[in-house]
Protein backbone atom coordinates (compact mmCIF):
# COMPACT_ATOMS: atom_id res chain seq x y z
CA UNK A 1 0.00 0.00 0.00
CA UNK A 2 1.46 2.99 -0.57
CA UNK A 3 0.33 5.97 1.57
CA UNK A 4 0.45 9.74 0.77
CA UNK A 5 1.21 10.29 5.02
CA UNK A 6 1.28 7.81 8.06
CA UNK A 7 0.71 9.41 11.18
CA UNK A 8 -0.42 8.31 14.70
CA UNK A 9 -3.74 7.88 15.96
CA UNK A 10 -2.94 10.81 18.48
CA UNK A 11 -1.35 13.24 16.51
CA UNK A 12 -4.10 13.21 13.80
CA UNK A 13 -7.18 13.41 16.29
CA UNK A 14 -6.55 17.24 16.61
CA UNK A 15 -5.82 18.19 13.15
CA UNK A 16 -8.42 15.58 11.60
CA UNK A 17 -9.65 18.56 9.97
CA UNK A 18 -6.64 19.93 8.03
CA UNK A 19 -5.60 16.48 7.17
CA UNK A 20 -8.97 16.12 5.10
CA UNK A 21 -8.59 19.03 3.42
CA UNK A 22 -4.88 18.09 2.25
CA UNK A 23 -6.58 14.38 1.18
CA UNK A 24 -5.77 13.77 -2.33
CA UNK A 25 -8.66 11.90 -4.35
CA UNK A 26 -6.57 8.89 -5.19
CA UNK A 27 -4.11 9.11 -1.46
CA UNK A 28 -4.35 7.07 1.49
CA UNK A 29 -3.34 8.72 4.80
CA UNK A 30 -2.38 5.69 7.27
CA UNK A 31 -3.13 5.99 11.10
CA UNK A 32 -0.98 3.95 13.42
CA UNK A 33 -1.25 2.64 16.83
CA UNK A 34 1.57 1.16 18.30
CA UNK A 35 3.78 1.51 15.27
CA UNK A 36 1.53 -0.08 13.03
CA UNK A 37 -1.20 1.05 10.85
CA UNK A 38 -4.25 0.15 11.89
CA UNK A 39 -6.77 2.15 9.98
CA UNK A 40 -6.80 4.62 6.89
CA UNK A 41 -8.34 7.60 5.84
CA UNK A 42 -9.57 7.99 2.11
CA UNK A 43 -11.73 10.19 0.02
CA UNK A 44 -15.05 8.94 -0.55
CA UNK A 45 -14.27 9.40 -4.70
CA UNK A 46 -11.33 6.64 -3.97
CA UNK A 47 -13.11 4.28 -2.40
CA UNK A 48 -16.35 4.24 -4.59
CA UNK A 49 -13.46 3.59 -7.13
CA UNK A 50 -12.44 0.66 -5.30
CA UNK A 51 -15.36 -0.45 -4.63
CA UNK A 52 -16.46 -0.31 -8.38
CA UNK A 53 -13.43 -2.31 -9.28
CA UNK A 54 -13.63 -4.78 -7.03
CA UNK A 55 -16.87 -5.69 -8.68
CA UNK A 56 -16.03 -5.88 -11.75
CA UNK A 57 -12.80 -8.07 -11.04
CA UNK A 58 -15.18 -9.98 -9.23
CA UNK A 59 -17.50 -10.28 -12.10
CA UNK A 60 -15.38 -11.88 -14.42
CA UNK A 61 -14.64 -14.74 -11.67
CA UNK A 62 -17.12 -17.57 -9.97
CA UNK A 63 -16.99 -15.44 -6.30
CA UNK A 64 -20.45 -13.86 -5.55
CA UNK A 65 -19.87 -11.11 -2.94
CA UNK A 66 -23.37 -11.89 -1.39
CA UNK A 67 -22.89 -15.73 -0.63
CA UNK A 68 -18.87 -15.65 -0.39
CA UNK A 69 -19.23 -16.10 3.24
CA UNK A 70 -20.77 -19.76 2.76
CA UNK A 71 -18.53 -21.18 0.33
CA UNK A 72 -16.31 -23.30 2.82
CA UNK A 73 -13.86 -26.63 2.89
CA UNK A 74 -15.19 -29.95 2.67
CA UNK A 75 -14.14 -32.33 5.42
CA UNK A 76 -12.36 -35.37 4.54
CA UNK A 77 -15.20 -37.48 6.11
CA UNK A 78 -18.07 -35.90 3.90
CA UNK A 79 -15.73 -36.34 0.78
CA UNK A 80 -15.89 -40.05 2.19
CA UNK A 81 -19.28 -40.74 2.28
CA UNK A 82 -20.45 -38.61 -1.12
CA UNK A 83 -18.07 -41.42 -3.14
CA UNK A 84 -19.60 -44.49 -1.17
CA UNK A 85 -22.60 -42.79 -1.95
CA UNK A 86 -21.72 -41.84 -5.52
CA UNK A 87 -20.17 -45.09 -6.39
CA UNK A 88 -22.51 -47.25 -8.76
CA UNK A 89 -20.49 -50.84 -7.99
CA UNK A 90 -20.50 -51.49 -4.81
CA UNK B 1 -29.29 -44.30 -25.99
CA UNK B 2 -32.18 -42.27 -26.70
CA UNK B 3 -32.43 -38.31 -25.24
CA UNK B 4 -33.32 -38.66 -21.73
CA UNK B 5 -36.55 -36.66 -21.46
CA UNK B 6 -39.09 -35.21 -19.21
CA UNK B 7 -42.14 -34.79 -21.27
CA UNK B 8 -41.29 -33.12 -24.82
CA UNK B 9 -37.80 -31.82 -23.64
CA UNK B 10 -34.72 -32.99 -22.40
CA UNK B 11 -34.60 -33.42 -18.37
CA UNK B 12 -32.49 -30.47 -16.63
CA UNK B 13 -30.77 -30.68 -13.71
CA UNK B 14 -28.94 -28.75 -11.01
CA UNK B 15 -25.71 -30.17 -9.36
CA UNK B 16 -24.46 -29.41 -5.93
CA UNK B 17 -20.86 -28.56 -4.79
CA UNK B 18 -20.78 -32.67 -3.43
CA UNK B 19 -22.06 -34.48 -7.22
CA UNK B 20 -19.12 -31.77 -8.86
CA UNK B 21 -16.52 -32.52 -6.90
CA UNK B 22 -17.39 -35.90 -6.61
CA UNK B 23 -17.37 -35.88 -10.55
CA UNK B 24 -14.21 -34.37 -10.45
CA UNK B 25 -12.78 -36.78 -8.26
CA UNK B 26 -14.11 -40.29 -9.68
CA UNK B 27 -14.26 -40.85 -13.15
CA UNK B 28 -16.74 -43.53 -12.67
CA UNK B 29 -18.98 -42.73 -10.37
CA UNK B 30 -22.61 -41.74 -10.57
CA UNK B 31 -21.89 -38.14 -10.58
CA UNK B 32 -19.74 -38.23 -13.91
CA UNK B 33 -22.05 -40.04 -15.61
CA UNK B 34 -24.53 -37.38 -15.29
CA UNK B 35 -21.92 -34.97 -16.83
CA UNK B 36 -21.42 -37.48 -19.26
CA UNK B 37 -24.82 -37.49 -20.82
CA UNK B 38 -24.57 -33.72 -20.35
CA UNK B 39 -21.57 -34.23 -22.86
CA UNK B 40 -23.57 -36.05 -25.12
CA UNK B 41 -27.07 -33.39 -25.20
CA UNK B 42 -29.29 -36.21 -23.65
CA UNK B 43 -30.39 -33.89 -20.59
CA UNK B 44 -29.21 -30.29 -19.52
CA UNK B 45 -26.89 -29.73 -17.01
CA UNK B 46 -26.98 -26.84 -14.66
CA UNK B 47 -24.32 -25.39 -11.83
CA UNK B 48 -24.39 -21.41 -10.54
CA UNK B 49 -21.34 -19.60 -9.53
CA UNK B 50 -21.48 -20.71 -5.94
CA UNK B 51 -21.42 -24.43 -6.61
CA UNK B 52 -17.91 -23.54 -8.98
CA UNK B 53 -16.38 -21.42 -6.78
CA UNK B 54 -16.72 -23.82 -3.63
CA UNK B 55 -15.85 -26.76 -5.86
CA UNK B 56 -12.75 -24.71 -7.22
CA UNK B 57 -12.04 -23.81 -3.28
CA UNK B 58 -12.03 -27.60 -2.64
CA UNK B 59 -9.94 -28.82 -6.01
CA UNK B 60 -7.47 -26.23 -5.01
CA UNK B 61 -7.14 -27.37 -1.21
CA UNK B 62 -7.70 -31.26 -1.32
CA UNK B 63 -7.08 -32.58 -4.54
CA UNK B 64 -3.27 -32.67 -6.71
CA UNK B 65 -2.64 -30.07 -10.06
CA UNK B 66 -3.52 -32.58 -12.16
CA UNK B 67 -7.38 -32.09 -11.11
CA UNK B 68 -8.18 -29.09 -12.24
CA UNK B 69 -7.87 -29.63 -16.66
CA UNK B 70 -10.57 -32.46 -15.81
CA UNK B 71 -12.67 -29.76 -13.76
CA UNK B 72 -12.29 -27.38 -16.44
CA UNK B 73 -13.47 -29.85 -19.32
CA UNK B 74 -16.20 -31.37 -17.12
CA UNK B 75 -17.35 -27.32 -16.36
CA UNK B 76 -17.18 -26.91 -20.39
CA UNK B 77 -20.27 -29.57 -20.81
CA UNK B 78 -22.25 -27.82 -18.22
CA UNK B 79 -24.38 -24.61 -18.43
CA UNK B 80 -23.24 -22.25 -15.78
CA UNK B 81 -25.78 -19.83 -13.81
CA UNK B 82 -23.68 -16.40 -13.21
CA UNK B 83 -27.25 -14.93 -11.44
CA UNK B 84 -26.46 -13.20 -8.02
CA UNK B 85 -28.28 -15.41 -5.33
CA UNK B 86 -31.54 -13.32 -4.27
CA UNK B 87 -31.48 -11.94 -0.55
CA UNK B 88 -35.20 -12.71 0.24
CA UNK B 89 -34.88 -15.94 -1.31
CA UNK B 90 -32.06 -16.73 0.55
CA UNK B 91 -33.78 -15.28 3.85
CA UNK B 92 -36.81 -18.20 2.94
CA UNK B 93 -34.24 -21.11 2.24
CA UNK B 94 -32.40 -20.73 5.70
CA UNK B 95 -35.66 -21.33 7.40
CA UNK B 96 -35.37 -25.31 6.26
CA UNK B 97 -31.86 -25.46 6.01
CA UNK B 98 -28.11 -24.30 6.86
CA UNK B 99 -26.52 -21.23 5.29
CA UNK B 100 -24.37 -23.16 3.18
CA UNK B 101 -27.03 -24.83 1.89
CA UNK B 102 -29.61 -22.23 1.31
CA UNK B 103 -27.44 -20.67 -1.50
CA UNK B 104 -27.86 -24.17 -3.47
CA UNK B 105 -31.36 -24.34 -2.98
CA UNK B 106 -32.26 -21.17 -3.88
CA UNK B 107 -29.65 -21.34 -6.86
CA UNK B 108 -31.18 -24.65 -8.27
CA UNK B 109 -34.81 -23.01 -7.37
CA UNK B 110 -33.72 -20.24 -9.90
CA UNK B 111 -32.55 -22.17 -12.76
CA UNK B 112 -35.98 -23.77 -13.08
CA UNK B 113 -34.85 -27.31 -13.13
CA UNK B 114 -36.43 -30.17 -12.76
CA UNK B 115 -34.30 -32.04 -10.42
CA UNK B 116 -31.59 -31.35 -7.19
CA UNK B 117 -28.83 -33.57 -7.75
CA UNK B 118 -26.74 -34.40 -4.05
CA UNK B 119 -24.62 -36.29 -2.59
CA UNK B 120 -25.53 -34.76 1.12
CA UNK B 121 -28.14 -37.25 2.49
CA UNK B 122 -27.31 -35.63 5.73
CA UNK B 123 -28.95 -32.08 5.42
CA UNK B 124 -30.20 -32.05 1.88
CA UNK B 125 -32.15 -34.80 1.67
CA UNK B 126 -34.63 -34.27 4.09
CA UNK B 127 -38.42 -33.98 4.14
CA UNK B 128 -38.62 -30.56 4.67
CA UNK B 129 -35.77 -29.83 1.82
CA UNK B 130 -38.24 -31.96 -0.26
CA UNK B 131 -41.29 -29.75 0.63
CA UNK B 132 -39.62 -26.40 0.01
CA UNK B 133 -38.25 -27.44 -3.28
CA UNK B 134 -41.40 -28.81 -5.08
CA UNK B 135 -41.89 -29.19 -7.73
CA UNK B 136 -38.30 -29.85 -8.79
CA UNK B 137 -37.11 -33.07 -6.47
CA UNK B 138 -34.20 -33.84 -4.91
CA UNK B 139 -32.14 -37.14 -5.53
CA UNK B 140 -28.97 -38.48 -5.69
CA UNK B 141 -26.96 -39.33 -8.67
CA UNK B 142 -27.75 -43.17 -8.25
CA UNK B 143 -31.61 -42.06 -8.07
CA UNK B 144 -31.52 -40.22 -10.90
CA UNK B 145 -29.38 -42.10 -12.92
CA UNK B 146 -32.27 -45.33 -12.36
CA UNK B 147 -35.06 -42.82 -13.04
CA UNK B 148 -34.07 -41.71 -16.08
CA UNK B 149 -32.83 -45.43 -17.75
CA UNK B 150 -36.15 -46.36 -16.62
CA UNK B 151 -37.49 -43.59 -19.21
CA UNK B 152 -35.88 -44.48 -21.39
Amino acid sequence: MNYQQIIPVTEARPILGSLLDTLDSNNVIGLTKGGRVVGVVVSPNYLDMLQTNTKKVLAKTFIDETTRPYIREFSDEEIKEWLKEDALVS
Amino acid sequence: MKKLKSGSRKTRLFLDSSVLFSAVWSMTGGSAKIISWAQEKKIEVVVSKNVVAEVEKNVGNKLDEIYWPRLENLLSFLEIDRTTTDRDEFEKAKEVIISKDAVILVDAKRCQVDVLVTLDKKDMLQPKVHKFMRPIKVMTPKEIIEMLEKQN
